[in-house]
């Protein structure tokens, strides 16, 4: 029966294993009207689970895994909580104005002493959240202040000090500014006791990313340089030094009212790689996670800890609020310097995730919310918890830098048949903008010849020769053609972007050492879990695509990460841009350069996709026209 | 058309305006999020004052006796004082919001959120507009077994305790501040008005349908001074200090 089932399998090739095969999404059952617009979690020493909301609550979730948790409201009338921790029997949040100690002092289960560790200054802006805080090795906490956002929001300000900067907080209540060059700095995180964090895209952030966040360094965005001028500040760097070696564009107008600045197609691309030259205290992304890949928004990154999710242990997760999902990542220091691959982990979450919290039984806690912004999971609020099946999935482990190429290590033995053939394989390489314009489309996106490949006996990694590697570059390996040994499984995730700061020195492969078969010049390649177009077919039929012709473009140009055929997501419809009645030129126009102000129903601008072939524009254009009957 | 309609046509408005378009406001209905006062409750949020100042600190109080008030934890001051129902927080609360709630009704605006307690070098000495110089710190609350906070902070060296209670009646609210120690020169502000007139054993603020009662007046001896076109009426501040603020009406 296996026998002929494995047959009837290969023979059709039908679907391999996915996410959900693997990882399970549960629900945290929440008390009756409760409502859980989550802003910060934290798992205590009982296993407890200590939760923040955005409506000011905390909660301390009795036995979080089981099927039904007791929620005891610990405190309430907190401003806007997005973050918590706990240490010596007290629990510290922070609010948007300050950093609170909140102690139950007569053991009723009820905070009743709320001490102001420190008052950070706030101008009232509405977009100066403030999250954290971060427990250090010795005690003192982390925290990361939101830029305020004035009406010209495509120039966000640092309005009061500390805004757009990482602050040390000591439990006396001493500060020591930290790092500056913040945006929107949500996803504060500490990973071995080092500060790290996330930013989400918009103007100098081309696209998400995992950054370390060193003393004295500028994470890039300069409105928060107003402030190096204090004593207290770790970093140097001014204004006026950032924009005279920045021909990008400020631009005003007459009456002196910032205008937004649009992409142009036509500019030699910035990128923070460059810019590095001229600023030293630049940090570079360790790990850039493609927007719309893997993430428009990304949150919380959390380390697995030894004995869960199996073989990833050890790797970093990170949530994402606008696509409801969870990417992985695997991290390695090459010149003294993180860098390393990302790849999506699961998605299809109910809401946006902003906290992710281990759970004692090994299971990853997501907090959820995506009031004012919108998410690919519909539900507005909520918990939900991730659990591993102990089936272990086909998946690129690792990916390490080489000298010549890339190290990728399997979760299983694949296919050598496979392996060693050079059509299984393929990488480009790309990069984003380091400019004022809200987001960048990936550009100098070049194709990477894979020269050659070295199997290991066993069978658990593939040493790649790749020509034409770019220090600075996102490289994106796509593995299709890959199968596992045992049973012929395609990669759960056959694509990872790996950001490529250093290369490594060390022994270079020589030709002669590697398989350089490459089929590709004699048949197609077998099609894994997705490849069922039969669109070669249909060419000649009518000149408006289906959705089913253009949702492979769709995906393929991330367009799908925040707009929906049907229904409303973090952007409108398709179906709704349709109602516009633009022309397909017009809509080819707003694709490469959007013009937000005409969805003011919609709180988060699209970036510019100049990227998008001219060919694959036309015709996602000719059907989201064609959806108006 | 209610408050809620009229922010979001604001921020339509405003939004239109500053695109350049001329997009026509659409009222979009909102369900209001209220905060009723069935216990004694706490909300932090943004609170605007009359004239468009913003107290980012806040912390607003509200009693099931419906007298409710705010405190500015960025001075040590008491800042509005109401009547009625408690909090709208559907601006900080319906779609990203913008941080701040409001209260129900028209509130007495009793601050200026600057700091309550000041060093004065003379009686003819102005008051300052913050706490520069005082080595202000707040310290936070804690919140007794009914729920009600008493705000800490330290000011010119002292540890100072900030509690207010509802009269039973709901005919005001009495204060109590108190410092640990002492230090010299330091002044309470009680009120600050175009007109203050002493009457009845009261202090009636001419122009905010309030009235003042200062308990052990005759030790504390209270002093109204005209300063900058305007009436204050200041204690010295050398131990506890109660005191009331009735409603007129």
């Amino acid at each position: 029966m296996t026998f002929i089932l494995l047959s009837i399998t290969c023979f059709a090739q039908a679907e391999s294993p996915k996410e959900d095969d693997y990882f399970k999404i549960m629900k945290v059952s929440a008390p009756e009207g409760a409502i859980l617009e989550v802003g910060g979690l934290c798992t205590l020493p009982n296993s407890d689970l200590g939760v923040t909301t955005r409506r000011g609550d905390v909660f301390i979730v009795k036995n979080p895994s089981s099927l039904k948790p007791t929620f005891q409201k610990f405190a309430s009338g907190l401003h806007e909580v997005l973050g918590l921790a706990y240490k010596n029997g007290s629990f510290y949040c922070v609010q948007r104005g300050e950093l609170t100690k909140m102690t139950d002092t007569d053991n009723d289960g009820v905070a009743d002493d709320f001490e102001t560790i420190y008052a950070w200054p706030l101008s009232g802006n509405y977009h100066e959240y403030s999250f954290g805080p971060k427990l250090a090795a010795d005690g003192s906490f982390f925290v990361t202040l939101n830029l305020g956002f004035p009406p010209a929001w495509w120039n966000p300000k640092s309005l009061v000090p500390w805004r757009g900067w990482a602050l040390r907080i000591f439990e006396d209540g001493r500060i020591e500014p930290w790092a500056a060059g913040m945006r929107s700095p949500c996803g504060i995180s500490m990973i071995d006791d080092q500060l790290f964090y996330t930013d989400n895209q918009g103007d100098w952030v081309g696209s998400g990313s995992i950054m370390q966040v060193k003393k004295g360094a500028f994470m890039g965005h300069p409105s928060s340089l107003v402030w190096t001028n204090l004593p207290q500040s770790p970093l140097k760097l001014t204004t006026e030094q950032f924009f005279a070696k920045n021909q990008t564009k400020m631009i005003y107008d007459s009456n002196g009212n910032s205008v937004k600045p649009e992409n142009d197609v036509n500019e030699k691309a910035v990128t923070e790689f460059d810019m590095k030259k001229n600023f030293p205290e630049l940090q570079l992304p360790a790990v850039w996670l493609p927007h719309g890949i893997l993430g428009i928004s990304n949150s919380e990154i959390v380390k697995i800890p030894p004995g869960s999710f199996g073989p990833f242990a050890g790797q970093l997760l990170v949530g994402d609020q606008g696509q409801s999902m969870i990417s992985r990542v695997f991290m390695e220091k090459v010149n003294g310097e993180y860098q390393g691959a990302a790849w999506p982990f699961r998605s299809g979450f109910q809401s946006g995730i902003v906290r992710l919290a281990w759970g004692k039984d090994g299971s990853l806690f997501a907090g959820e919310t995506n009031r004012g912004w919108g998410s690919a999971g519909e539900a507005t609020e909520g918990i939900q918890r991730l659990v591993w099946n102990n089936k272990i999935p086909f998946e690129m482990l690792s990916i390490k830098a080489m000298p010549d190429g890339f190290e990728i290590e399997f979760t299983q033995p694949v296919d050598k048949k496979y392996a060693l053939d050079l059509a299984s394989y393929s990488v480009e390489s790309f990069i984003y903008k380091y400019h004022s314009v809200y987001g960048s489309p990936p550009v100098n996106s070049q194709k990477c010849n894979v020269k050659g490949v070295h199997v290991s006996a066993d069978g658990r990694t593939a040493r790649i020769l790749v020509a034409n590697l770019r220090k600075g570059y996102i490289h994106n390996i796509t593995l299709d053609g890959i199968r596992s040994q045992e049973n012929y499984y395609s990669l759960v995730h056959p694509t990872a972007y790996y950001t490529l700061n250093n290369i490594p020195e060390g022994k270079i492969l020589s030709l002669a050492e590697v398989s350089t078969r490459n089929s590709s010049s004699i048949k197609t390649l077998p099609r894994g879990q997705s490849g069922s177009s039969l669109s070669g077919k249909k060419t000649l039929a009518a000149k408006i695509p289906t959705y089913d012709q253009v949702k492979g473009l769709l995906a393929k140009n991330t367009c799908l990460a925040c707009h929906n055929a049907e229904k409303r997501q973090v952007g409108p419809s398709f179906k709704e841009i349709s109602t516009k009645k633009y022309t397909v030129e017009e809509l080819i126009s707003l694709i490469y350069t959007p013009k937000p102000e005409h969805w003011l129903d919609y709180s988060t601008p699209m970036p510019p996709m100049s990227n998008v072939p001219k060919d694959e524009v036309t015709k996602i254009a000719t059907w989201i026209k064609s959806l108006n009957k | 058309m209610n408050l809620y309609s009229y922010f979001f046509v604001a921020c339509v408005s405003a939004f239109c305006f500053l695109m350049g378009t001329e997009a026509v406001a659409q009222e979009t209905h909102v369900d209001p999020i209220i905060i009723k006062a069935e216990r004694n409750i706490l909300l932090r949020s943004f609170i605007d004052l009359d004239g468009g100042k913003r107290v980012t600190h806040a912390i607003s109080v509200g009693s099931p006796l419906k007298v409710h008030y705010t405190y500015d934890a960025d001075n040590g001051q008491l800042v509005l004082l109401w009547k009625g129902e408690f909090l709208d927080a559907t601006p900080m609360w319906h779609d990203r919001g913008d941080g701040s709630s409001r209260p129900i009704g028209k509130a007495i605006q009793t601050g200026d959120a600057t700091p309550q307690i000041q060093r004065l070098a003379t009686q003819q000495s102005e008051f300052k507009k913050d706490t520069t110089g005082s080595g202000f710190k707040p310290k936070g609350y804690t919140l007794d077994a009914s729920g009600l906070p008493k705000f800490k902070y330290q000011t010119y060296g002292l540890n100072i305790k900030d509690a207010t209670k509802v009269i039973d009646g709901g005919q005001g609210i009495r204060r109590e501040i108190e410092p640990e120690g002492s230090a010299d020169d330091l002044y309470l502000c009680l009120a600050r008005a175009n007109a203050i007139e002493q009457k009845d054993g009261k202090y009636v603020i001419a122009d905010k349908a309030y009235s003042i009662t200062v308990a052990d007046e005759a030790t504390l001896k209270p002093i109204i001074r005209t300063i900058q076109s305007a009436q204050e009426l200041l204690v010295p501040f050398k131990s506890k200090i109660i005191y009331s603020i009735l409603f007129n009406q």
